[in-house]
């Protein structure tokens, strides 16, 4: 498949999804069971989420990596006796 | 209350802290002033959250006998001041304006709240907050959404709302504030106050809590830009716990906020902040109007046409915002599901969908789109746009309707104010005007990063030169 189609293919999926639905399943994937009124509120938003992922896949990012930010903790060795 | 101690609530910081120096006014009186205003006004602003009278008087107290034995702190011994409801203080109730955290009580207390208090300030209470500081208009259906002092129907900006209402309301001398998409500078523009946004890095986040610990910022809310300078003296460097923040000196932010606009280059950026149809014409004519009186009195203003990418920040703030909250949230929430309000939870929720690649992508943009914006204003000294494109929404229009979560009107108003907290950059909000409904209208004044003082040395100047901070709300007229 070349790459248009795989694109039309995404854009079916995604219009097929049922936002609540997959926002329901997201949530209890990391444990948060919520009633169909709580999804359905929540998917009230799901669009703009997926508007902005969208627009940060447009962007380009090659060579751009965020600084880590990491610190090794320092520990002072005692000097045994020997 | 006399007009002399009606005056007295409206002063610098610098004012008050000559006076206590001097012996003209004691920390017991200024702290007996701030707890008779608060009693006053805050049935009808639901600025704070808690107020702690027995522990302010005895830090007040603490503080008049200090300056009696012939030592004085600095600038902020013996002065009032409020905390935001997610900052630690061992022993009392952090809620972070949600039902989940109602009885959560710190076992520590937060590096800010600890050099704020070693620095003589007197803590007051915990001002109020949007739940988990996720929003940014300033409505909570929990707590109850505070009002504005200019106008208690409109919202007073999120999500630092309780801090903004009580500096404006002359409730507290300062207070501090967060912000992640804009939470410091939105309530500051609204409500008519001073509010930074530091350097990310500058001020340890230890013991406040994460709403988005790659975007968080914590920073000072003040009537004005150099009282904002003195809670920075007390706030900034390395506390060894939180790792983002930079090592080495640190600098005075008051010692320079004199000097002027004289030979500074102030960038306007046309695209996105002016040349749209985001930002209103009485919002724009208001930000015009302030920038062509900075540039009458010695800055050289110049058009930045090459920030035409700078609505990227905007969808990078979100998903970051959204991803690094679900992470934050996750556990809480697995728990609680239905102790959030729903306005809240429905915001958050999208942000367990967002999968580990999109966020790493985020990150990587953020780090492209950051060294762009440096790379367009290098050679500039700050630059200055509207803080909120639109004119204040009242409290009904920011509620969502029975049955939805989503209100009709708030979400424009981190459209500007969010790109900086991508960037990372220090990002300074003062009054510049009212609107047709008497509300305030913000000047933002961005500079370049750890460029903190000169960002309010830029606000001061204004400041001295429009008068703007000088209004009071006629709400606050005891």
């Amino acid at each position: 498949m070349d790459e248009h189609g795989l694109a039309k293919m995404t854009e079916t999926v995604e219009q097929d999804i049922d936002p609540t639905a997959r926002l329901k399943d997201a949530a209890l994937r990391h444990g948060v069971e919520l009633t169909s009124e709580q999804a359905q509120l929540g998917a009230e938003w799901r669009a703009a989420m997926v508007s902005a992922v969208d627009a940060v896949r447009g962007m380009g990012v090659q060579g751009c990596e965020p600084a880590a930010v990491f610190n090794p903790v320092k520990v002072s060795r005692r000097r045994s006796g020997g | 209350m006399t007009d002399r101690n009606a005056d007295i609530a409206w002063r610098s910081i610098d004012d008050v802290s000559s006076a206590i120096a001097d012996g003209d006014i004691s920390s017991v009186q200024l702290t007996e002033l701030m707890l008779e205003r608060i009693g006053a006004l805050d049935g009808r602003l639901g600025a704070y959250a808690d107020v702690w009278v027995d522990d302010a008087m005895q830090a007040a107290r603490a503080a008049a006998d200090e300056v009696s034995s012939g030592r004085h702190r600095g600038a902020l011994h013996g002065v009032p001041i409020a905390l935001k409801d997610l900052v630690d203080v061992e022993g009392k109730v952090t809620s972070a304006g949600s039902k989940v955290l109602a009885h959560n009580v710190a076992t520590r207390t937060a590096t800010i709240a600890s050099r704020l208090m070693n620095a003589g300030a007197i803590v007051l209470g915990k001002t109020n907050l949007v739940e988990f500081a996720f929003g940014p208009t300033g409505v909570n259906t929990y707590t109850g959404t505070v009002a504005n002092p200019w106008d208690p129907e409109r919202v007073t900006g999120g999500s630092s709302s309780g801090s903004g209402a009580a500096v404006a309301a002359g409730c507290a001398f300062g207070a501090i504030g967060s912000d992640t998409g804009g939470s410091i500078r939105m309530p500051a523009s609204i409500c008519g106050i001073a509010g930074l946004k530091p350097t990310y890095g500058l001020v340890p986040r230890t013991g406040v809590l994460d709403l988005s610990w790659s975007q968080d910022h914590v920073g000072p809310m003040t009537r004005r830009a150099i009282d904002c300078a003195h809670f920075m003296n007390a706030m900034v460097g390395p506390d060894g716990a939180d790792f983002t923040v930079a090592h080495g000196e640190t600098a005075d932010y008051a010692e320079q906020i004199d000097a002027g606009l004289d030979g500074l280059k102030i960038g306007v950026p046309k695209p996105y902040f002016f040349d749209t149809d985001i930002a209103s014409s009485e919002v724009l004519a208001a930000v015009n109007d302030a920038i062509a009186l900075i540039a009458a009195n010695g800055a050289e203003v110049v058009e930045v046409t090459e920030l035409d990418f700078v609505a990227e920040g905007r969808p990078i703030n979100m998903v970051l915002s959204l991803a690094e909250a679900a992470a934050v949230h996750q556990e809480l929430m697995a728990k609680n599901a239905s102790d959030y309000t729903d306005m809240v939870r429905s915001r958050m929720l999208p942000g367990f969908e967002i999968s580990a690649v999109d966020y790493i992508r985020s990150q990587r943009a953020r780090q492209s789109f950051g060294q762009r914006v440096a790379e367009v204003t290098a050679g500039l000294d700050a630059l200055v746009t509207p803080t909120i494109p639109v004119p204040t929404p009242t409290i009904a229009d920011c509620t969502p309707n029975a049955g939805s979560s989503v209100a009709p009107r708030g979400a424009e108003l981190p459209l500007f104010t969010s790109i900086f907290d991508v960037t990372g950059q220090p990002s300074l909000s003062v009054n510049c005007g009212f609107d047709a409904n008497g509300m305030p209208i913000g000047l933002m004044i961005t500079g370049a990063a750890y460029e903190d003082a000169k960002v309010l040395r830029i606000g001061h100047a204004y400041e001295q030169l429009s008068g703007w901070h000088e209004r009071r709300p006629s709400i606050a007229e005891l």
